[in-house]
């Protein structure tokens, strides 16, 4: 009751910022009307990780703000109102059996309570903790967060204050499954100052209504990579300051990551080596590379950008926009999407500088370097009439498990077996002198969670996430290795070397298992479980959390009810 | 399929978009191609050569005469003509042109005959079936339309309609086209990446040819229609069966994509040419057997086999056409291919036979301060200086450093653009439009003694550079100075007219333009509705066309006289600079044109702010522009006592 409380006390004092929001909101939306167009559909969404905050949210449409007024009043999905977190921890079963997906609950993982439309925090807090290793990494970050001691700048305090926050909400949660006896639930836990913390870096997350999931997620990311950035450059070059700098360097440099070798220009390398010495090492698992090229068809000259980022927004596309005669796979059509080509045509030409001419162009998407972690953002709702409306397109574009590396280097080497195979023995002299095969070809992808959106519309609607059991939650801290690895060894290693991660935020695969509601008790089908759980999921909505079988994942892609939005890639 | 196509545009089309008015500045007779040369053709009885070129001039050429080989210029295209076919044994000429325009063309005679208007975009690609007479065009519209030369050839002003079949079912833009001498087969190449074919007699495909993985852009067709080579933006020639519908070669010796294929009568030599500026020979039986003929200068668009294949015409994205011998001994495949582990292969030629001189394309430009001269560096180097109200070159620079002329010969002065410069066809073209990305024709005033015009009677004037140029356009018009004449017609905008009489001379006052100028009344980003010379507006045909496509806001112009209203006003508060020591409570806020002279505010200050008498040289805070002004007396007082600060930088008076 307590919980209940405070949050009618906070939504009140939110509604006074809310119209103060609003306000700002109107003076944003004339900015708008001359700002260009909305993107069309098939054009690929930029996030470069230079974006800065403020920039972010005059980018943020006013809908967002001004539609979901009413919210509680009206609730149109029914699923979730804003008392839904007070009878969530009473509830006992309610949840059990609803869902089409199998499966049953789970005990061993602290479900997280909807505060009210927090389903957006929720979800994505599920993917990010099941992501494997980025506990961990959150957890370094947060260490030397700490340790980089107070800091004047205010704003870089709130900052830092929401990365600990967020950093609290899993060490709660694995207090939570600790404490907790054998067989019994836990009671869902309410990332309440998480949620404050949030609203303090960004406003947009003020009041009491649904948020769009991609937003958090992006406003998240851009703290992880630019944080420690910022507050490198903020402070003085203090002794503490610049060890631990330099020791975490070694880390971010350490992991086998082999695309270090495969650098393309002189100027990509210089933008990587000064990205490198950032010490944001969960940030730059997510920062990947592409570039944006555009072809004429007149004189093929080719001019390209380059740039980073978080995260890859893709166009829904179906087996429908492919011709009837090409006999397409799921996983073709998700790649093509990926790697979708724009013809500027018609009233729509390229200026060509060579040329001097209005010129048809390819316009193409490159990745010169994917990240560890790639975020996948199925650009669902398009807005029109300048952000009055928003459009949602529900079909579904099934998401392949596992996801071949498309970066350049390997597409171009698969593109040469391929021409290989085909020319064969009678190749001509002048196709040997084309590159020679760097290095055996990237890890592919899996896929690790996905956090999807139901409903018709941003402001309404519903999220839950799946997220997939990866047995590579090892104990074993990579940092640990690194540092037996490397010989010099800087004075405060002790603490380093000695990962708390696992005893403070990490979670334990372990305790998770199936909670059969029949018998009351754990049955002796454990171990069979156990095994498993490799091509295990867990179904988190709020707080009721159901194991389901991969192959139960892939289905629900393939309905148009429950419509992934955000899609997490990690190599393992 | 067939359709009805007008040959002369139809006047309800260019009510859709907005209308703009171009002009080109250039030399009376432009000898030389000016930018590359997309196309050529062969009359081997005349011995002559036809080339298409980027700057919209097709031009005849007298091969006899290797010393001055120019004969004639055809020009009448407004963007690049991008192909050409000579038909009826050399009698006639089409052409198809990013204007989205065919044209026929009395080949000898050099002169247009009609125009088709069928496509809807830039026009790519012709081809020819000699048996049958019969001429296809496509293009980035998608479309394939086929065409009887004899009934093309047959059409006049009143009898302007042409029946057409079209060929449909390309998805993309079409760059190549290829038919076969009796016209039995069609093929269009396409950033389809596929090949498709037709029968042009009864207008059903055939078959799709797949293999390509970029743009096709060269396509021949053999004799009896079995056999089809391709050049692909992938780098690929491939040579298709059409007997087994399959790719039975496939030839890697190009680096980039291969955009201009030439082959024997038996298809058993290809030459191929593209970006990377390299013309190979090869056997299409052992393509592993091909020889590095010569090397161009620039990437190679086109490539002409003369009849008795003795030599080679190479046009590329330079202006010069180079004439190959191929006659010569060293362009024999079977001595040259046994060097096979060779990889840094020398062409077997490095001069070619002779050379069409091309002139140089304007690369570059600069619009001075005073928005009226214009600074251009060309492919060679050169430094022009142009004035574009009167459509004329000024000064030739030479080969000096395009950036210090420029500092040197900005003024300090603000005038509004009012044109915008398009260098597509390697030539000046000037666009005016009515009001288009922040760009009006009719903003730019400034004061006649400025712009270096005679005053009469001391006077200063305020002139507007947008409609002088309008009018010394279109100063040839008969309706522009016969008042009595145009009330007939047009009944929309023939209502009271100023009768006002004292339009003492057609045009305006100041000046003329040249009457060679090209004159192309077109939609913005559209297609041309007319193009004329302005000297020829005279014509009675011309004076119809002018009535059907000049756009209502140029006929206000120079038909009603009306003169444009100064639209922009600025506001600018003035105030007293603090080392003045004077004081006042109020601040002066105050609007005025924004061709506002310094002059004039000046003596606004000297007047009314200092009530003419105080002698402390009071300075001033303004907001915008500069300029210089008339008036006699209070002027100069004024100008010695008053110094104005914008922004507290100092005013220079001139």
């Amino acid at each position: 009751m307590t919980a209940l409380d405070n949050m009618g006390e906070g939504s009140v004092q939110e509604g006074g910022k809310s119209r103060l929001s609003l306000r700002q909101s109107r003076k944003r939306s004339l900015n708008s009307d001359i700002s260009p167009a909305p993107e069309p559909r098939t054009s690929h969404r930029f996030r470069t990780s230079s974006t800065s905050d403020s920039d972010d949210r005059n980018k943020t449409p006013p809908m967002l703000r001004k539609m979901s007024l009413g919210r509680n009043a009206t609730t149109s999905s029914g699923r979730r109102t804003a008392g839904g977190s007070a009878q969530s921890t009473g509830g006992s079963s309610s949840g059990v059996g609803d869902g089409g997906y199998g499966g049953g609950r789970v005990v061993g993982v602290c479900p997280l309570a909807n505060m009210g439309n927090t389903c957006f925090l929720n979800s994505v807090l599920y993917a990010l903790r099941f992501l494997p290793g980025f506990t961990h990494d959150l957890h370094h970050l947060h260490m030397h967060l700490q340790s980089a001691g107070d800091q004047s700048d205010g704003n870089l305090e709130q900052r830092i204050q929401f990365l600990s926050e967020l950093h609290r909400v899993f060490v709660s949660l694995g207090q939570e499954e600790r404490s907790s006896a054998d067989n019994k639930r836990i009671p869902a836990f309410q990332p309440y100052e998480f949620l404050e913390a949030l609203r303090v870096v960004n406003p947009m997350f003020e009041g009491n209504r649904q948020q769009d999931a991609h937003e958090l997620l992006h406003c998240l990311l851009d703290q992880l990579c630019h944080l420690p950035q910022d507050l490198r450059q903020g402070k003085p070059n203090g002794t503490l300051g610049t060890e631990l700098t330099g020791m975490e360097q070694e880390v971010d440099l350490s992991p086998p990551e082999p695309k270090r070798l495969r650098r393309r220009s002189e100027r990509i390398q210089a933008i990587e080596e000064d990205s490198s010495k950032a010490v944001d090492v969960v940030g730059s698992k997510f920062v990947g590379r592409m570039c944006l090229e555009t072809c004429c068809s007149e004189c093929e000259q080719v001019t390209g950008r380059e740039e980073n980022f978080l995260e890859v927004c893709v166009p829904v596309k179906t087996k429908a926009d492919f011709d009837e005669d090409e006999n397409v796979s799921e996983p073709q059509v998700f790649m093509s999407a990926l790697c979708e080509e724009e013809c500027l045509r018609d009233n729509n030409k390229y200026w060509c500088d060579h040329c001097f001419h209005h010129n048809e162009a390819r316009r193409s998407v490159h990745y010169s370097q994917l990240p560890h972690h790639l975020v996948i953002h199925v650009k669902r709702f398009s807005s029109y009439h300048r952000n009055m409306f928003t459009a949602k397109c529900s079909e579904a574009m099934p998401a392949p498990l596992e996801l071949s590396c498309f970066c350049r280097g390997c597409l171009t080497e698969q593109i040469r077996k391929q021409s290989l195979a085909e020319v064969g023995r009678d190749k001509g002299p002048k196709s040997s002198s084309s590159s020679k095969p760097d290095t055996t070809p990237h890890l592919p992808y899996h896929l690790t969670a996905v956090v999807c959106h139901l409903g018709a519309t941003l402001s309404s609607g519903h999220y839950l996430s799946f997220v997939r059991l990866s047995a590579l939650h090892s104990s074993a801290c990579p940092e640990q290795q690194v540092q037996n690895q490397t010989q010099p060894q800087p004075p405060n290693t002790s603490k380093v070397v000695d990962c708390q991660w696992m005893k403070c935020c990490g979670l334990q695969l372990s305790h998770i298992r199936p909670h059969s509601v029949l018998n009351g008790h754990i049955d002796s089908e454990e171990s069979r479980n156990m095994d498993e759980q490799e091509s295990m999921w867990l179904e988190c909505d709020d707080d009721k959390i159901k194991l389901v079988s991969a192959s139960e994942v892939s289905d629900m892609m393939r309905t148009t009810i429950i419509t992934p939005y955000l899609l997490f890639y990690s190599r393992l | 399929m067939s359709m009805i196509a007008g040959h002369r545009q139809n006047s309800t089309h260019s009510t859709r978009k907005k209308v703009q008015i171009s002009y080109v500045i250039r030399d009376e007779v432009e000898k030389f191609h000016r930018s590359s040369v997309n196309s050529l053709q062969y009359d081997p009885y005349l011995q002559r050569l036809y080339s298409a070129g980027r700057d919209s001039i097709i031009r005849i050429w007298n091969c006899k005469n290797q010393k001055d080989p120019y004969i004639q210029s055809m020009e009448h295209h407004t963007d690049w003509v991008n192909d050409i076919v000579l038909c009826c044994g050399g009698k006639n000429l089409i052409s198809a042109s990013s204007d989205t325009t065919v044209k026929v063309w009395n080949a000898h005679k050099g002169f247009c005959m009609s125009t088709l208007r069928t496509h809807k975009d830039y026009v790519k690609a012709l081809a020819y079936a000699r048996d049958r007479e019969q001429v296809a065009s496509a293009g980035l519209d998608k479309a394939i339309f086929l065409w009887d030369v004899q009934t093309l050839t047959a059409l006049t002003a009143s009898n302007n309609t042409v029946t057409t079949s079209s060929l449909n079912g390309n998805k993309d833009s079409i760059y190549s086209l290829a038919m076969n001498a009796p016209g039995t087969v069609i093929v269009s190449g396409s950033t389809e990446k596929q090949l498709r074919v037709w029968d042009p007699r009864t207008g059903n495909k055939l078959m799709k040819l797949k293999g390509h993985t970029d743009n096709v852009k060269a396509l021949l067709v053999n004799r009896d229609g079995t056999q089809v080579i391709s050049g692909s933006s992938d780098g690929t020639i491939r040579v298709w069966s059409l007997g087994q519908q399959r790719c039975i070669k496939t030839i890697r010796i190009h680096e980039e994509g291969v955009w201009a294929l030439q082959a024997n009568e038996t298809f058993t030599s290809v030459y191929s040419g593209g970006r990377d500026k390299l013309i190979y020979k090869c056997e299409t039986r052992a393509p592993d057997k091909y020889v590095l003929l010569c090397q161009e200068s620039a990437p190679v668009l086109k490539m002409l086999l003369t009849p008795d294949n003795s030599s080679l015409y190479v046009a590329t994205t330079n202006s010069a056409i180079k004439c190959w011998p191929l006659n010569n001994r060293l362009s024999h495949v079977e001595d040259y291919c046994e060097n096979e582990e060779e990889l840094d292969i020398r062409p077997v030629m490095t001069q070619p036979d002779w050379t069409i001189r091309g002139g140089p394309s304007i690369k570059q430009y600069t619009v001075l301060n005073d928005k009226r001269h214009l600074l251009t560096r060309d492919t060679e180097e050169n430094v022009v200086l142009w004035d574009i109200l009167k459509a004329a070159k000024v000064d030739e620079l030479g080969k000096v450093d395009f950036d210090s002329e420029k500092e040197k010969r900005n003024k300090s002065i603000y005038v509004p653009s009012w044109f915008t410069v398009d260098l597509k066809t390697g030539m000046l073209t000037i666009h005016l439009a009515e009001k288009r990305d922040e760009v009006d024709c009719l903003s730019a005033w400034v004061s006649a003694k400025e712009a270096d015009f005679p005053t009469q009677d001391g006077v200063d004037l305020k002139i507007n550079y947008g409609e002088l140029l309008l009018k010394a356009l279109f100063e040839h018009w008969p309706r522009t100075y016969l008042f009595e004449e145009n009330e007939t017609g047009e009944g929309a905008e023939g209502g009271v007219t100023n009768h006002n009489g004292h339009t003492p001379r057609p045009g305006n006052e100041y000046f003329s333009i040249p009457p060679h100028t090209p004159v192309i009344i077109s939609e913005i980003q559209g297609r041309t509705l007319y193009r004329l010379l302005c000297g020829d507006a005279g014509g009675d045909t011309e004076g119809v066309l002018l009535n059907e496509t000049v756009p209502p806001w140029v006929l206000d112009i120079v038909v009603e006289k009306t003169s444009p209203k100064p639209k922009n006003k600025v506001y600018f508060f003035l105030l007293p600079h603090a080392s003045s020591g004077i004081k006042r409570e109020k601040k002066d806020r105050l609007s005025a044109n924004d061709f506002i002279q310094i002059r004039k505010v000046q003596e606004h200050v000297y007047e009314k702010v200092l009530g003419g008498g105080s002698d402390a040289g009071s300075t001033t805070n303004n907001n915008n522009d500069r300029g210089s002004d008339d008036k006699a007396e209070t002027t100069s007082i004024a100008e010695e006592r008053v110094q104005l600060l914008c922004n507290d930088k100092k005013n220079c008076n001139n």
